[in-house]
């Protein structure tokens, strides 16, 4: 299926021409509202609600000469080795190798496109975010790549996907990965990225996840590029059925641009649904989160803890969205976003946004954003402790508010170095 | 050589003169009790000894040791051995006392170019201090000062004293808020760390404290400046009588 777009911009001509990949797992339907959406939204722009500080199609312009997603060359299965650790299971993505060390019957991986189970692909798109988000409907309509996760029993680890954009030539990535739980399940996801490239790499990453009744998720996203050249555009889905249990943990520090957009359905009564974000941003580095969670049922609940701390001359947006839905009676929803300013050239867009259309609700929000604390800051120096080490420990005790809720230690000490040595 | 000499301090906050040339000199071994009613200057001084930024020495010096502080920051002064205990000590949620305090001291051992302190060696000491404080073992690992009650609080500035033991020891009206009991314990604190080598100002608006913390002298301060020295003496003529006639005696005078 082609495009031509009328009235856009030759630049998303030109990116579109060279997506000549043929994406065979999405259903014709689901494809034609994207290319349709894509049409007619264009490259989101200032004006854009989700995307209102990014001024995406100049900064792509800017920091890429074309964008080619030619096929990778094929990797040696060892390079798996040098990502894998005994504490996990883990899926490397590679390119477009899918390697994975999962030698259990807890957990099967699908991700040859013309071979997927249909009661599993049917899972695909339900979060109809391809007609919401230009990088949702991108990915939706060009994307070749799949795989699918199904946990059918506890697995005996967590497992670890390994986004890699090492040793690779071309430039933009696109990932459509699918996760689906069945009853009962606990599984702990911990994704992280990995781009070291002298050059400039755009990654369109699309997840959706199925959580069946009384499953739990453990999602954690851990988004640190030291080299500084990833844009990465994340789309992140969660339905939640009855009974499920989701954390959701976001840690975002180094890279160019992370641009999350964090949806949860909570489709049925008695989930608990709780999100806890870090993003700590230095250098000219963007850090944008939109967090969507709509109570579709009554009974539910919301907790949504995010930390930002911009230096030097980054940006952080946070716009946090929830919306209760007429019939979610008893719904708890609950968000808070804290916000400190290290550097006078930093900035940080906070904006909370409620729609409620129950009237038997508990909601609330709040926000702030300011320097550290002077007094603290002083107290601190009073007792023979240096200004920048001061500054280091209240900062650690900011960012420990989130760390602390993870539950996995290999994940928080992971965590906690590239906190110590950032 | 003095260990605190004030030299004609004048102190402004946002334009305002504070102090208004403020002369005293302490010497090791002394208690110096500062008193004076509300708004005379008193915590001012306390936070331009300890660095607080925001006071502006538009004139006259402070010696430690007979050099000049006035240049350097917070955490240099409290490496130098001066400490202060706050009026209000600050909650720090997310830092745990014993964390902090490890940090203070081995930041001014480092200061000092001493080794970091053995972690043995330290854990007796906190439990050492934290005995004679009478100090629940459950707020060294609580966060700093967080949801500490007014008593824990200034129970916790006397244990930081005490493990730190600095040269001079500024307590900022340490007794307020405090009941009875916390007092004579907070008193016990103070006084087993003094010596012969270190110093201790008392800042308080009661002679209370007075009868535990027993001052070598007594200074009145009103309106930014030293109106009155004595003996422990002024401080009962002050609960006797107030202020005001000191007042009086100062408007004469000018």
């Amino acid at each position: 299926m082609s495009l031509t777009l009328v009235n856009k911009s030759s630049f998303l001509n030109d990116w579109l021409n060279q997506m000549n990949e043929k994406v065979t797992y999405v259903n014709d339907k689901a494809l034609v509202s994207s290319l349709k959406y894509i049409e007619e939204h264009g490259i989101p722009d200032l004006k854009s609600e989700s995307y209102k500080y990014l001024n995406i199609e100049s900064t792509i312009k800017r920091n890429f000469r074309s964008l080619t997603s030619a096929p990778a060359s094929t990797v040696n299965s060892q390079v798996l080795e040098q990502y894998a650790n005994k504490n996990f299971f883990t899926i490397l993505l590679h390119g477009k190798n899918i390697l994975h060390d999962i030698k259990t019957d807890t957990v099967t991986i699908y991700n040859n496109p013309q071979k997927l189970p249909t009661n599993l692909s049917g899972y695909l798109n339900q979060s109809n975010l391809h007609q919401k988000d230009f990088f949702a409907a991108l990915n939706t309509a060009y994307c070749s790549d799949i795989l699918i996760i199904h946990i059918t029993k506890t697995p005996e680890k967590p497992i670890q996907i390994v986004h890699s954009f090492e040793h690779q030539k071309n430039n933009f990535h696109q990932q459509r990965i699918l996760v689906v739980t069945e009853q009962k399940v606990q599984a702990t996801i911990y994704e992280k990225f990995i781009c070291n490239n002298n050059h400039s790499v755009l990654s369109n990453l699309f997840t959706e996840v199925h959580a069946d009744k009384y499953s739990t998720i453990n999602w954690i996203s851990c988004q640190n590029d030291l080299s500084n050249n990833l844009f990465c555009f994340n789309n992140f889905a969660v339905n939640a059925q009855h009974s499920t249990n989701i954390n959701h943990h976001l840690v975002s520090l180094h890279g160019n641009l992370w641009k999350n957009n964090l949806h949860f359905f909570l489709q049925d009564e008695q989930i608990k649904c709780s999100l806890n974000g870090l993003a700590y941003a230095k250098n000219q580095t963007i850090i944008s989160n939109n967090t969507s969670i709509y109570h579709q049922k009554p009974n539910s609940e919301s907790h949504q803890q995010y930390k930002n701390i911009a230096d030097d001359k980054s940006t952080i947006v946070f716009n946090g969205f929830i919306l209760v839905e007429q019939y979610a009676q008893k719904t708890n929803a609950y968000q808070n976003s804290k916000n400190i300013l290290l550097s006078e050239n930093a900035s940080v867009y906070a904006k909370p946004q409620l729609e409620i259309y129950a009237d038997d609700v508990k909601c609330s929000h709040g926000s702030s954003t300011g320097y550290l604390n002077q007094d603290a800051l002083f107290y601190l120096q009073s007792r023979g402790i240096s200004q920048s080490e001061a500054q280091k420990l209240l900062i650690n005790a900011f960012c420990n508010e989130v760390v602390s809720t993870l539950n996995n230690e290999t994940i928080v000490s992971e965590i906690e170095s590239l906190l110590t040595n950032y | 050589m003095s260990l605190l000499s004030i030299k004609n301090l004048h102190v402004s906050v946002n334009g305002n003169e504070i102090l208004k040339g403020i002369n005293l000199e302490i010497n090791k071994g002394e208690v110096h009790a500062i008193m004076g009613p509300n708004g005379s200057g008193k915590s001012t001084l306390s936070y331009v000894l300890a660095g607080k930024e925001g006071y502006e020495v538009t004139d006259g010096d402070v010696l430690f040791n007979g050099n000049s502080i006035l240049g350097l920051s917070p955490d240099q002064r409290a490496a130098e051995g001066i400490f202060l205990s706050f009026q209000y000590p600050v909650e720090i949620p997310g830092v745990s006392n014993m964390q902090f305090l490890k940090a203070a001291l081995n930041s001014i051992r480092k200061y000092k170019g001493q080794a970091p302190i053995d972690a043995s060696e330290f854990l007796k000491m906190i439990k050492e201090k934290q005995k004679m404080l009478d100090l629940p073992a459950t707020l060294l690992t609580r966060a700093l000062n967080e949801g500490f009650s007014g008593g824990e609080k200034k129970k916790n500035e006397i244990f930081q004293l005490s493990v730190l033991n600095p040269l001079l020891a500024i307590l900022d009206e340490t007794d307020s808020g405090l009941d009875v009991d916390a007092l004579k314990i907070v008193s016990t604190g103070v006084n087993a760390y003094k010596t012969k080598e270190n110093a201790v100002m008392v800042i308080t608006h009661y002679q209370r404290l007075l009868d535990y913390i027993i001052p070598d002298f007594v200074h009145i301060l009103y309106k930014g400046k030293i109106i009155k020295s004595g003996d422990k003496t002024l401080a009962l003529d002050v609960e006797k009588r107030g202020y005001d006639e000191f007042k009086q005696e100062e408007s004469v005078k000018s």
